[in-house]
């Protein structure tokens, strides 16, 4: 009973423990013959169902099934294992996800179960020159060298390939006047998405703000320390340095909540502003975020939305 | 000298009268009698020449007599001989009837106990075929057996078939419900604090749905097992019917066979029953065949006895008519010697023929033709008074054609030659009867 109490406890208090879940998937065979376990973060999942009957649509872009009404709402179908290149044996449940202020359904064979991770067991894809379609990987049992490991997909990738029309561009003429900062002052950002660091970057630069990109928690509270360190050599303080951290939640080693609670913890640093700026778009997500502190909240990807909540969040 | 006594009749003595009758007995002319003066010559000689042609004439009787005889000693002494083997053939034919009668009734009583053992047999195949009837009958039973269960574990599988539909909805519920908790549990994360009940529930289900699941799966795995084993089951049932069936056939080709067997039986019963009456009669035959045969060989035992009895007579009147022949002989005549010698002649030449016949050597030398009698007239005096006959020395060389043939048959019975005995028998009987021809031919001469 205290087990099950505890199980509780931590699945409500997911936020700020460094720990997600992860929903498990499989598309089938991959073109080498595996059957890998695929992941989808759970806070981007909407839910699980019974593959319902697709309408399909004339003209409708590559890797798209058709449409499908889930109670009520005209939902896109993707044919995740065709994207991804798996041969599933059917196409027997629709995962419903919601990231990007977009609601779309990903095909897939079945789904296995919810595991909950610490971030610390993920590790950057990219960082281990993967790539591709998946964003990090997932050793799924926690100290064991022989983990079954989880491909997690870029599924802002995927949207981005495969419903281009859903991915906003950054039209330089909307994002108004350059973002004055004071002299020697950078704004961190931390992104493990390689589409999302891109957009970020084009709009820093329209901006023309000096900007420091990484591409974990991890990585960035290194770099805030770094330049702390350096503030404090020259007599300054951090916020003299840093006017502001942007911080994607998901990611690798470390995520977004972690690092906002870890920055509003330390004395030095909690008065640099933060904005999370997260593809996991739902009420739930931000009162996450408002609760360990972060300054400003942005759904991924809103140019217009991410400059207004800089402008924002450096004046203050 | 006898002319100079005829011319003078008168001075004739008593002695000289006789002398002329001697002469003329003797062959010798009829001269000294008609120079006897005062008789009536011709009339004495008329008698004399009577008596004379009476004395030839008994030589004449006494040499066919001698042929007659020895020819017929030679043909009979053969049939003695046959006469005795055919007793010994007839005695040995009974005896052999009789060893065949034994057989024959060792057979028939053979037969008989074949016939019993046959008839036992032919029960107990009667018995068996009761036997495969009742097995048959079981097989039937077993096979409807068979059938009845087959017919049930049909109903068996198709249970077993609706437990695994049911399994099937129990799984889609059970996923149904895995899918369910798997959005609560989504659910509760993402409503943080809020979902911490529903997040208790969540979990409760999806144990339970992954409890369904597993029995499910265990229930699955149950019925596949007994299907695949229905399945063996029926197999083996289908199987067994076969074999049931086969088992079902063979016992009826064993009952044809037993049928076969016993009407083949039941045959050879009756066969067997004929052939010992039939057996019985052959005895019964062979039994009066033997007797009638030992009759006939006492009979001809009899026969040969009395034959044998005959022939010694015969014989012994072929010595006495040789000795008669030989006392005639005695008498100094031309015309009585020539008969007599033919006579002797016939005795050795019989004496050699049935020796021929019977096989058996004789202690006989016929080799020297001068010795015999007709030899020593024929070199003696025959010369004087015949010498200027026609046809005297012809006779010579049939003479000793005869004496030399003679001689080799003596030697081939003594060698047993049977081959040379024939031919020499037949050459030696032809030329008796050449020199028979040539004699009679000399003393139609000598008068």
């Amino acid at each position: 009973m205290a087990n099950i109490l505890h199980d509780v406890d931590e699945r409500s208090r997911l936020a700020g423990t460094n720990k997600f879940e992860l929903l498990l998937f499989r598309l089938g065979a991959t073109p080498a013959g595996a059957r890998e376990l695929f992941g989808i973060n759970v806070f981007k999942v909407r839910e699980a169902l019974v593959m319902p009957p697709i309408t399909a649509m004339p003209g409708a872009p590559r890797h798209v099934l058709g449409v499908a009404n889930i109670r009520g709402q005209i939902v896109p179908v993707v044919d995740l294992p065709s994207v991804v290149g798996c041969t599933p044996k059917a196409l027997n449940i629709l995962i419903v996800t919601e990231y990007e202020r977009s609601i779309q359904g990903f095909a897939v064979e079945e789904v296995e179960e919810i595991v909950r991770l610490d971030w610390s067991q993920v590790l950057s894809a990219e960082a281990n020159s993967v790539g591709g379609m998946i964003t990090s990987i997932a050793r799924l049992d926690a100290g064991d060298e022989k983990s079954r490991l989880a491909l997690v997909l870029d599924v802002e990738k995927v949207l981005g390939e495969v419903l281009p029309s859903r991915v906003r561009e950054v039209n330089p003429n909307q994002l108004g006047p350059k973002l004055a900062l004071r002299d020697g002052c950078v704004i961190v950002a931390a992104d493990d998405s390689g589409i999302a660091r891109s957009q970020i970057e084009k709009v820093m630069q329209t901006l023309q703000a000096p900007f420091v990109m990484t591409r974990t928690g991890k990585e960035a509270w290194d770099k805030i320390q770094d330049i702390a360190r350096a503030a404090k050599l020259e007599g300054k303080q951090p916020i003299d340095k840093i006017a502001a951290i942007l911080t994607d939640l998901e990611m690798p080693e470390m995520d977004g909540f972690t690092l906002t609670r870890m920055v509003k913890g330390d004395d030095r640093l909690k008065a640099i502003p933060v904005i999370v700026h997260s593809s996991l778009t739902g009420v739930a997500n931000e009162d996450h975020a408002r609760k360990v502190g972060a300054e400003g909240y942005v759904g991924k990807f809103v140019a217009e939305e991410l400059a207004g909540a800089l402008r924002k969040a450096v004046r203050v | 000298m006898e002319s100079q006594k005829a011319s003078n009749p008168t001075t004739l003595g008593a002695e000289h009268i006789l002398r002329a009758v001697l002469d003329l007995f003797e062959g010798k002319g009829s001269a000294g009698l008609q120079a006897i003066p005062g008789i009536e010559t011709e009339a004495w000689i008329g008698r004399f020449d009577a008596v004379r042609k009476a004395l030839i004439a008994g030589a004449d009787t006494v040499r066919h007599a001698t042929r007659s005889l020895a020819f017929a000693e030679a043909k009979v002494s053969g049939f003695q001989i046959e006469l005795g083997d055919l007793s010994t053939q007839v005695m040995d034919t009974a005896q052999r009837l009789q060893l065949a009668a034994t057989r024959t009734s060792k057979a028939a009583s053979d037969m008989q106990d074949l016939q019993g053992k046959t008839t036992l047999t032919s029960e107990k195949v009667g018995r068996s075929q009761r036997a495969l009837d009742a097995v048959r009958d079981e097989v039937r039973d077993v096979s409807q057996f068979i059938s009845t269960t087959q017919g049930k574990l049909a109903t068996f599988v198709e249970s077993v078939q609706t437990v695994e539909t049911l399994t099937m909805g129990i799984q889609e519920v059970a996923n149904q419900t895995n899918l369910l908790a798997l959005n609560a549990a989504i659910e509760a994360a993402r409503a943080g604090e809020a979902g911490r009940g529903f997040a208790v529930v969540a979990d409760e289900v999806r144990n339970l749905a992954r409890k369904a699941g597993s029995l499910t799966r265990r229930i699955d795995d149950l019925t596949l097992a007994i299907r695949d084993n229905s399945a063996d089951l029926g197999r083996d049932m289908d199987v067994a019917v076969q074999r049931i069936e086969r088992v079902g056939n063979l016992v009826g080709t064993v009952q044809d066979a037993n049928k076969d067997v016993r009407r083949t039986m039941d045959d050879v019963v009756q066969v067997a029953d004929a052939q010992q009456s039939h057996m019985r009669q052959l005895v019964e035959d062979a039994d009066a065949q033997q007797k009638s045969g030992e009759r006939a060989s006492e009979n001809l035992q009899l026969l040969a006895g009395q034959f044998e009895a005959m022939f010694k007579t015969v014989g012994t009147a072929r010595v006495q008519l040789k000795q008669g022949a030989g006392e005639i002989g005695k008498f100094d005549s031309p015309a009585v010697a020539l008969r007599i010698s033919l006579a002797m002649h016939y005795a050795w030449i019989g004496d050699l023929l049935s020796a021929a016949q019977s096989g058996k050597a004789v202690d006989l030398d016929v080799s020297n033709f001068r010795a015999c009698y007709f030899g020593k007239w024929y070199y003696g005096p025959a010369r004087v008074c015949f010498g200027e006959h026609e046809g005297f020395e012809a006779t010579e060389n049939v003479h000793k054609d005869v004496h030399s043939t003679g001689q080799a048959l003596v030697e081939a019975l003594r060698r047993g030659d049977l081959a040379q005995i024939t031919k020499l028998a037949g050459e030696l009987e032809h030329s008796s009867n050449h020199i028979t021809e040539r004699l009679e031919a000399l003393m139609v001469d000598a008068g």
